[in-house]
């Protein structure tokens, strides 16, 4: 019977340089405090022996600009290619120095697939959608120099309206959890991105942040109170700049009832930095 | 929803490097035949990226564009992480910056 052996969450773009010019010493400073603690998260993972990797994460309209937006999509097939960009600037950057290829774990996205579609999820699925900073940036940190296990990329739309609700990606990380639990494999799960910055998407507005709103997410992490986050709506995060915590809502349903234990949070002009991992 | 011609034009000057070389020397021909407002075609010709932004153009595409972007916010946001001053110009225009205390203060917006 298989497992889910860790879960975790954790922002997106991870590199030094990136905040160092973005937010100056200060931004240097949080992110390699956050980095540290995603590689400590990192050694945990290791511990538990996993046999994939799911990573819940975001397009940033670079594998499905425009022909085709979907709300979640499960990228299937033996590898997955990282995003690549010519002279590529900002979060783009971050992937420079990363691996090219990553192997997939073929037998478990397609069962979250097939089974998904058969109970009642119309997902998307892609045999060559490549993926960014969103999910690599995050697994090359956790990981670091140790083995990669197979990945299972799974893509949520948090930011192209209209976005799928809080209450249905939950939902579909139920529908993981139960696909892992009939399958013989351990697995790990990790949602990316967040917390909150870029509220409404404005240019104007890059350089705030709600901690406040912030705050009340984790409270309710960890107590376990998933509930009320499942009304979240789409105003609310687009609002505060919490778009992509829909991909944390996946890995809530999939974790659920288990309580979140922050091991960073660092506040930023820019964005809140935040690692969280899951007692399982 | 948001305007597909402002995007997908947004989106083929990132990933297109000769269209993008093209828009850098003579934007205005560049982007002859896209589908745009005006308005619209005014604020890519005048580089205006906030203006973009404000008329549908997705943030990450307007930050990431190489060459032609925000870069990140540095270029205009400064290291304090402070804000864009209201009716500043775009990238072309130069830049502009106040900081996250100084707008507490009610001097924006």
């Amino acid at each position: 019977m298989g497992e889910i052996v860790f879960g975790g969450a954790m922002s997106h773009v991870l590199d030094p340089d990136y905040y160092q010019a973005a937010c100056g010493d200060l931004g240097r400073q949080k992110v390699v405090e956050a980095m540290d603690a995603i590689g400590k998260m990192g050694d945990r993972f290791v511990e538990r022996k996993p046999d994939a990797l799911i990573v819940v994460a975001d397009d940033h309209m670079n594998a499905f600009s425009f022909n085709c937006v979907p709300a979640i999509c499960v990228r299937i097939g033996k590898k997955v290619q990282r995003m690549m960009q010519d002279d590529a600037e900002a979060f783009d950057k971050v992937l420079d120095h990363m691996a090219p290829e990553y192997a997939l774990h073929e037998e478990l996205g397609n069962s979250i697939l097939e089974q998904g579609v058969k109970n009642g999820f119309d997902l998307a699925l892609s045999w060559e959608a490549p993926i960014d900073h969103a999910f690599l940036s995050p697994v090359n940190t956790l990981l670091g120099r140790r083995t990669i296990p197979p990945l299972v990329p799974i893509f949520v739309n948090a930011f192209i309206a209209p976005q799928p609700t809080a209450r249905r990606c939950f939902q579909f990380g139920q529908h993981i959890a139960r696909v892992v639990a009939k399958s013989p494999w351990a697995v790990g799960i990790i949602a990316t991105g967040g917390l909150s910055h870029f509220p409404e998407l404005l240019l104007g507005r890059v350089g705030e942040t709600d901690t406040v709103f912030d705050r009340k997410l984790i409270h309710l992490m960890e107590r376990g109170e998933h509930e009320p986050l499942l009304d979240l709506t789409a105003d609310e995060l687009h609002k505060t700049g919490s778009h992509e915590f829909l991909n944390w809502m996946v890995l809530l349903g999939a974790i659920t009832p288990a309580r979140a234990e922050v091991r960073y949070f660092g506040e930023l002009p820019r964005i809140n930095l935040a690692a969280v991992e899951w007692r399982l | 929803m948001s305007r597909y011609a402002i995007n997908s034009l947004l989106y083929h000057l990132k990933k297109d490097p000769n269209l993008r070389a093209r828009f850098i020397k003579q934007p205005s021909a560049a982007i002859a035949d896209a589908d745009l407002t005006d308005e619209e075609r005014a604020a890519f010709i005048a580089g205006d990226m906030r203006k973009i932004n404000e008329l549908g153009g997705y943030l990450h595409l307007v930050m990431s564009i190489p060459k032609i972007g925000t870069h990140g916010g540095t270029e205009l946001l400064g290291h304090d992480g402070g804000q864009l001053i209201e009716g500043a110009p775009g990238r072309r225009g130069r830049k502009a910056v106040r900081s996250p205390r100084s707008r507490r203060k009610g001097h924006t917006r």
